[in-house]
């Protein structure tokens, strides 16, 4: 009888990591656990020279170096969706609130050691915003010069994290979920006090395209 | 805008003078100027004018970079400790990984304080580089470096 409690107890265990199981977090910290890991700084160091170089070819312009990283951004996260589903013994979602507990809870942990929350959910359950603990993969020792962040207009302003947005998006495009994804709090930008809020909302369900004419 | 200390009576301890971080290719990327130094108060500055000071301490740091040039390869540490001497002025340098040369002038012999000081200014110097928006010969700016640079020395030399 030992041997199968203890059994249950494992199934049950395994069964809690599973993603799309009833806790994300413990499944997305098993999946982090799981992965090879990469220097840290060596990320942050990379991820910096990315952006600069962004900013270089777009010749300072904010407006177009954001939504060259948004691309960027999206292009890696339709990858790394095949990469995630591989890896993890993901069961499909039912909804969009539980396609976005999997990207922000596992996802994020799992690639990057993210910590964040899902809060302020509209009553639709089509849009939350995800707090961030500390985004220091991307962030850490980054000041942006005063030229891009300058500026009344939103869109002036440099979204340095715009990658991760992109990632997410790319992400969810690819199993058929259209978002709409960008940071609502940018520490870099704004005020450094009030930390890294990204939004995630929900567009439309990506309709299945027939290969040929009916 | 650099502190102003009241002029001291001759034999009181007085601080030190400036501190100038040089890139590799002799480029100034940051100077800080602490405070009145002895010869200041001695009046040894014509008028005792506090440009004709500072005139002289930049001309007496950048003509130690030369012996800095030789003294780096002399040893495998950063620390250089000191190099040079103009009268009564002693200047202290260190060189980082990158070529880049720090430099101390003072009128005190005090060896341990000023390995602390360079120590915790390369602290600094490193999170300044790791900015990805920072070019590595650019003047450094930042007003948080500045104001930590100059806690850092108020720190090691009381």
């Amino acid at each position: 009888r030992e041997r199968a409690r203890a059994a249950r107890a494992a199934t049950m265990a395994a069964r809690s990591t599973r993603v799309g199981g009833r806790n994300p977090e413990l499944a997305g910290q098993a999946a982090w656990v799981a992965t090879e890991k990469v220097n840290a700084e060596l990320f942050t160091l990379t991820y910096g020279a990315l952006v600069r170089q962004v900013l270089h070819d777009c010749e300072d312009r904010v407006f177009e170096a954001n939504k060259k990283l948004d691309e960027m951004g999206h292009a890696m996260g339709c990858r790394l969706i095949e990469d995630f589903l591989a890896k993890t013994n993901a069961r499909k979602c039912l909804s969009f609130k539980e396609s976005a507990e999997t990207v922000a809870l596992v996802g994020f942990k799992m690639f990057l050691n993210l910590e964040c929350s899902l809060e302020n959910w509209n009553d639709d359950e089509t849009r939350c915003d995800v707090r961030f603990e500390h985004l220091d993969p991307f962030v850490a020792f980054v000041e942006v010069p005063d030229r891009y962040k300058s500026g009344d207009d939103e869109q002036s302003k440099l979204k340095y994290c715009q990658v991760l947005c992109g990632a997410a998006r790319g992400a969810l495009e690819s199993v058929g979920v259209r978002t709409e994804c960008h940071f609502v709090k940018d520490a870099l930008v704004g005020d450094p006090s009030e930390g890294f809020v990204m939004r995630l909302e929900f567009t439309e369900n990506v309709e299945d395209e027939y290969p040929f004419e009916d | 805008p650099s502190a102003r200390r009241p002029r001291l009576a001759h034999g009181a301890m007085v601080g030190l003078a400036t501190f100038m971080i040089v890139s590799k290719e002799d480029v100034p990327q940051y100077e800080c100027d602490f405070g009145a130094s002895r010869e200041q108060a001695a009046g040894y500055a014509p008028g005792g004018k506090k440009d004709d000071a500072a005139h002289l301490h930049q001309f007496v740091m950048h003509a130690a970079l030369d012996f800095v040039d030789e003294r780096q390869w002399e040893t495998n540490t950063m620390n250089l400790k000191l190099v040079d001497r103009f009268n009564d002025l002693l200047v202290y340098a260190f060189v980082t990984a990158g070529g880049s040369r720090f430099l101390l002038l003072h009128d005190q012999r005090n060896e341990e304080n000023v390995r602390n000081f360079f120590h915790d200014v390369h602290e600094l110097y490193l999170k300044i580089l790791l900015n990805p928006f920072h070019s590595p010969r650019a003047p450094i700016v930042d007003e948080t470096f500045d104001a930590r640079v100059r806690e850092s020395a108020k720190r090691h030399f009381p």
